[in-house]
């Protein structure tokens, strides 16, 4: 079984998404939304359900998923739509006060630690099932209260208890209605940069932008923008769970789009959205190629996070392309052609090589089999940029911060929770946090110029300098 | 005219027939044996010409039936005991005296003597079934010309006696002329077989020599040395180069059929001798149909088209042994199939038959004969025929191949466990074994290998639904078997890369067998010695690794072996170890990702400067090192292999919907798909090979180095030393400033010549792609663009 991957969704905003995203892979594995497997004739499975689900003996599958929140109206929803059988009970966390976080980090963050044994068991139980656990993702939005407390205090603990695992997130940035976001999205940043290894990153008002152009919808809902974020990662998941020639374990996919673990913030653009993941909310689309969608996904109006901002400078690219097996080898030319192109249209960071690397994924066979013939020739594809395009978003929100704090507005709030008597001084997470910010703002704008990671001084120059480094000295090994 | 030849049944008593004599030679005027020599009333007394008309006619009827007369005597040269100079028939000499009106038409009419008597002799030498059935039914053919002849003569003399006009001229006229029935005269038929009879004999003459047979021998090697399209062992035609010392089966039919040929301008000649020819071929043509329509041989005396070479029971699944049980017979090969394109056809019938024979047991015949049956070797339609037997064999074979045995997906397992085209669970196997595979070959154990890979694969074809694709392919993964082979992969390929091969040239220019049997010596002899010279010992820890030697075996059953041929599985194997090569340099690239990017010493934040730099140069090598192996990745799986695979796949599709799609078709979509994906996955080019495992070993040495500093990284940090002292028991050398300027001093140097090490290589590698590229391998051109725009190496 190849590395297992554990999901961890905490809070509203994680939950909902979360169970999209279960609903996706359910569809995709051909399970019903109970955890029983569906009976088809005639389709030769080819899929990995295993990296995600786990299953007993009467072949039922489980999620590897534990669901977190601090008030159960969420999850309830959730027990009731899968007829409470796709989901462990002993995976499901509600906080015994079931009042929530009140959009306040600080909530969250201590009343995880508070209960942290009960989390830590529960993770460990589903570490047990695993044969060859690989590493977590971690859904949740950094503007309420649970995502980001709570999941602040989760990837703590992660980097601290399974400091050989990898640890990615998907993040949800923004929600208008929460004035207190700045302030929880700073203290949720610093964990992000400190305690992960990835963040796919999207922020609501993109989303809300891209719905309502790519789906049929006016004012798209939270349902809507959701289902885009559970399409990103079922296609950021895809040759995990439907293994092809490579990128079959998620160290292979991040080793390509992380060369330093100070740039690790990526941004997802999708197209085009089908009615195999958006279901009937799709827009009729009129064909698409491999070619199409290499080109399209440049397009910043297609960017999950600072969309429509300008383009910054990349420092990798990585695109999943899906089609049904045979659709996808014959465009292996307009695969080419298109990344001829995209190369010229893509300004790369100076000091990195500027690949564009592509991962040929195929689609469910449970989902195209139903569908007609001219869907199942539709191509479409994911690109994830790390790219400095993350940067105006970042700015967004210290100057929100900045802004926030200058006038003391709703300090109340933190400081006089139970964080101060229990961790520590709020101010100093404060301000230590907005430094780690700041800091990642100029590492990413560091990242422009081409002596980043690469830089040459005087001093290196004569201590460390090497004479005629040829083939014989490259095989000397090491012995210090 | 002549009166018909209207006889009641001939009255002939077999004991004395022409065709059968079981006596010795009658005493002759020369040899006469002590018995006073014949004589006879001397001709030249006989001043009445019509008397010595009557007596010249008395001594023919006698002389036509081969014997001598009194006026008409063998030559003095002629030994009766000789038996070439009896097949030759002897020369006649007329008493000298004979009235010169009569010596002419005496002449004329005497050549059939002589080729009677040859007959009869041809006959009496050549009717034995050991010579083969064809040869039995051209001596029967002429045993019944005998007998017409005999009892022409009969009425001859007959008339002889009765009809007091009769006379030499009529006795002329009625040997020359034909019947309404018989359209073609004694005289033409006895000088058609004759002719034939002739050439057997010259040509069995030319045999009885050795000196003669083995120059036969050494031009029939040569010329199936030229011709023959041997590829694989269901394909393709061999030619046997046997010679024979006597003539027969088909040589004797081209006899035939080259008085056909010459004689195409007489009509009833010609109509004669193809008649001739069908009944003597009769046999002939049955072997054919049976061969054509079920695929057996019944050929006890090696007459037919084709040889089969029969094979003991236990080597009957060996598929190389198919490959030449089957041969086209060179010699007597008619000319109706002298193309090519025909043996290819009639082979492959048989022996389609003969392997489904094999695998399903006795073949039911059916009613689809009726286009397939061949009535005269002579017809126009025969090559229609053997294209629909060809047809038919082809229906069935496909049946069973795809089926049966379900050969489509034997292949896609085969790509599955070869190709890896489903990476998860070789990835598996990496994650399992990667200590093992890293360590010397003689040090690890192929069991625990074989039970890791085995694991590996174990669940991802258990699960499914039991489909036929799913039996299959599991079917596969129990047969696959891990192996260590004694050469690391790029000894393997110089080894075949650099073997010389025999020069064509030289092999047709050599004049006799013996100095061809030198010339191919001393070329394995060469080979053998180069190659030991050539191969490279190991250079560094890293070509002693367990996975330079590491590849898999599968050992394909009957009758798939036939497709999926020796030679196939071992392309496969060379593909699959390039392939598990390189994805074990990504493997290990991925933990020293791991290393470098997730762990805690790593992502430290070192006070000294220097030692932050150093990290991020690090981490900049690495970063080139995995775009350059997901670059070569992408190509190799999808653009290579995925690409190509496709191709397949749209023929496979065909099979049985499209008639041109036959097993040839299959085979050697099979094979140019392995072939393309050999050379455009860089393993024909050793220069290439030799520059990416130079790529592979940097980037090996590389990964070594990362994952060896946690210890030097604490010592240099003395925050981090004080802080991990805490936590580890272990004995730490001192926090020692003068001792880390040194160390870092060695650090960086190490990295810079791993570094410029790995960008000369990648230059020297793409400038290699290029020249390939422009020379013959457009398709790494590809790789080569991707690569040069990738690392900016525009040249």
């Amino acid at each position: 079984m190849p590395g297992e991957i554990i999901t961890l969704q905490a809070g509203q905003c994680g939950n909902q998404v979360g169970q999209q995203f279960w609903s996706q892979l359910c569809g995709e594995h051909g399970i019903e939304k109970d955890g029983m497997p569906v009976k088809v004739e005639g389709i030769e499975r080819n899929d990995q359900p295993g990296v995600f689900f786990r299953t007993n003996s009467s072949g039922r599958y489980t999620p590897r998923a534990i669901l977190i929140d601090l008030e159960p109206r969420v999850i309830n929803s959730i027990k009731a739509e899968t007829n409470d059988g796709l989901f462990d009970p002993k995976d499901i966390y509600v906080s015994s006060e079931g009042g929530g976080a009140a959009n306040r980090w600080a909530e969250g963050y201590v009343n995880a630690m508070r209960n942290k044994e009960e989390i830590l068991d529960m993770i460990n139980r589903e570490i047990d099932s695993c044969d060859n656990f690989e590493g977590f993702q971690l859904l949740h939005s950094v503007a309420g209260g649970t995502g980001s407390g709570f999941g602040s205090f989760l990837l703590e603990e992660l980097s601290d208890n399974y400091s050989k695992k990898l640890v990615q997130t998907y993040s949800v940035f923004g929600a208008s209605e929460v004035v207190v976001q700045p302030y929880n999205t700073v203290l949720t940043l610093k964990r992000l940069v400190e305690h992960s290894d990835a963040n796919i990153i999207v922020d609501n008002n993109s989303l809300t932008t891209i719905a309502s152009k790519n789906l049929q919808v006016l004012s798209p809902s939270y349902n809507d923008t959701n289902k885009l974020i559970s399409t990103v990662m079922s296609a950021c998941t895809n040759t995990l769970r439907f293994p092809s020639y490579s990128y079959n374990s998620l160290t292979s996919i991040l080793s390509t789009l992380i060369p330093t673990p100070d740039l690790h913030f990526l941004i997802p653009s999708y197209t085009p959205f089908t009615s195999d993941f958006v279901n009937a909310a799709a827009k009729e689309i009129r064909g698409s190629t491999a070619y199409d969608v290499i080109l399209e996904v440049l397009d910043k109006k297609l960017r999950m996070c600072s969309y429509n901002e300008p383009n910054g400078v990349n420092i990798s690219v990585f695109d999943i392309l899906m089609g049904t097996e045979k659709s996808m080898a014959s465009q292996s030319e307009s695969i080419q052609k298109a990344l001829i192109k995209a190369r010229e249209r893509i300004q790369f960071a100076p000091w990195s090589s500027s690949a564009i690397h592509v991962a040929v994924g195929s689609k469910s066979p449970f989902i195209a089999k139903g569908d007609t013939r001219e869907t199942n020739d539709i191509v479409s594809g994911l690109m994830l940029a790390n790219s400095t395009s993350i940067l105006p978003i970042l700015r967004q929100v210290a100057n929100q911060y900045d802004q926030l704090m200058h006038r003391n507005a709703f300090l109340n709030n933190y400081l006089n929770s139970d964080y101060d008597t229990e961790v520590g001084d709020i101010m100093d997470e404060f301000n230590d946090s907005r430094e780690v910010l700041e800091n990642q703002i100029a590492e990413y704008q560091l990242s422009e110029s081409i002596n980043y990671l690469n830089e040459v001084d005087e001093e290196d120059e004569e201590g460390g300098k090497v004479e005629g480094a040829d083939q014989q000295e490259a095989d000397v090994e090491m012995n210090l | 005219m002549p009166p018909a030849l209207q006889l009641k049944e001939p009255v002939i008593d077999n004991r004395f027939s022409l065709t059968a004599r079981y006596v010795k030679y009658p005493p002759s005027y020369k040899n006469h044996e002590g018995y006073p020599k014949p004589k006879n009333y001397p001709i030249e007394k006989l001043t009445n010409l019509r008397d010595q008309e009557a007596a010249i006619i008395q001594d023919l009827i006698s002389v036509l039936a081969g014997f001598e007369g009194f006026y008409i005597r063998y030559s003095e040269d002629f030994d009766i005991e000789n038996v070439s100079q009896r097949l030759k028939g002897p020369d006649f000499l007329i008493n000298k005296h004979v009235d010169t009106s009569f010596k002419d038409i005496t002449k004329r009419v005497n050549k059939l003597s002589k080729m009677c008597f040859a007959l009869e002799s041809f006959v009496e030498t050549n009717n034995n079934l050991i010579y083969g059935r064809i040869l039995h039914s051209l001596c029967y053919e002429i045993m019944n010309f005998l007998k017409e002849y005999e009892t022409l003569l009969v009425q001859i003399e007959h008339e002889f006696r009765a009809n007091p006009k009769y006379s030499l001229t009529l006795l002329e006229q009625q040997l020359n002329t034909g019947t309404e029935q018989e359209p073609v005269s004694v005289s033409m038929k006895m000088q058609s077989f004759y002719e034939i009879t002739q050439r057997i004999n010259r040509e069995n003459d030319r045999r009885s020599s050795n000196s003669n047979l083995e120059s036969i021998r050494f031009g029939s090697i040569m010329k199936s040395l030229k011709d023959d399209n041997y590829t694989g062992t269901l394909d393709g035609v061999t030619s046997d180069s046997e010679n024979s010392r006597f003539v027969k089966g088909g040589m004797v039919l081209n006899m035939i059929q080259r008085s056909i040929d010459e004689y195409k301008g007489n009509l009833r000649v010609h109509a004669f001798l193809v008649d001739l020819f069908n009944r003597v071929s009769k046999y002939y043509l049955e072997m054919l149909n049976r061969w054509l329509q079920c695929g057996t041989v019944n050929d006890p005396y090696g007459e037919f088209l084709i040889n089969e070479t029969k094979s003991n029971d236990h080597n009957k699944f060996d598929a190389i042994q198919w490959a030449d049980k089957f041969s086209i017979r060179q010699e007597g090969l008619l000319k109706q199939f002298h193309a090519r394109e025909i043996q290819k056809k009639i082979v492959l019938t048989g022996k389609y038959f003969n392997v489904f024979r094999e695998c399903v047991g006795e073949f039911s015949e059916g009613s689809d004969l009726s286009n397939c049956t061949i009535s005269s070797l002579q017809d126009s339609d025969l090559q229609i025929r053997i294209e629909e037997s060809y047809k038919r064999a082809n229906k069935h074979i496909l049946e069973m191949f795809f089926e049966g045995y379900s050969l489509d997906n034997w292949i896609i397992g085969l790509n599955k466990y070869f190709l890896l085209t489903n990476g998860s669970a070789f990835e598996d196997f990496l994650q399992f074994s990667i200590k093992d595979l890293r360590r010397a070959s003689d040090r690890i154990s192929l069991t625990s290998l074989t039970r890791s890979y085995k694991r590996s694969y174990e669940a991802d074809d258990s699960y499914s639904i039991p489909t036929v694709a799913a039996k299959t392919r599991r079917l596969v993964y129990n047969l696959v078997t891990p192996v260590v082979s004694s050469e690391t992969f790029v000894n393997e390929l110089t080894a075949i890369l650099k073997a010389q091969t025999t020069d064509a040239d030289e092999v047709f220019a050599s004049d006799n067998i013996d100095s061809l049997r030198e010339l191919l010596r001393t070329t394995i002899e060469t080979n053998v010695m180069q190659i030991q010279n050539q191969l490279a010992p190991p250079h560094t820890r890293i070509d002693k690794y367990t996975i330079q030697k590491f590849a898999i075996d599968i050992s394909v059953p009957f009758p798939l072996s036939l497709i999926l041929t020796r030679s196939q599985v071992f392309e496969f194997q060379l593909v699959f170890r390039e392939q598990s090569l390189l994805r074990f340099v990504d493997k290990s690239l991925s933990i020293s990702w791991k290393e470098l990017c997730h762990q805690r010493l790593w992502k430290w934040k070192y006070s000294n400067r220097k030692l932050t730099r150093w990290i991020s140069k690090c981490r900049l090598l690495h970063s080139k090192m995995t775009n350059f192996v997901r670059i070569l990745r992408l190509y190799l799986s999808f653009y290579v292999i995925d690409v190509n695979w496709h191709k397949v796949e749209e023929v496979l599709d065909k099979v049985g919907k499209d008639e041109t799609v036959n097993l040839e078709t299959v085979y050697t979509v099979i094979k140019t798909f392995l072939s393309t994906i050999l050379n455009d996955s860089l393993l024909t080019k050793l220069k290439l090979v030799e520059v990416l495992s130079d790529i592979f070993s940097v980037m090996l040495l590389f990964h070594n180095l990362v994952m060896s500093l946690q210890q030097s990284l604490i010592l240099m940090d003395e925050r981090l030393f004080a802080e991990s002292q805490e936590q580890l028991t272990a004995i730490m050398p001192e926090f020692d400033e003068e001792k880390n300027r040194d160390r870092l001093g060695k650090m960086v140097a190490t990295l810079d010549s791993y570094a410029s090490a790995f960008d000369t290589k990648i230059g020297e590698f793409a400038s290699l792609l290029n020249y390939y590229g422009e020379l013959d391998s457009a398709s790494l051109l590809l790789l080569y663009n991707d690569l040069a725009k990738t690392f900016k190496l525009e040249h």
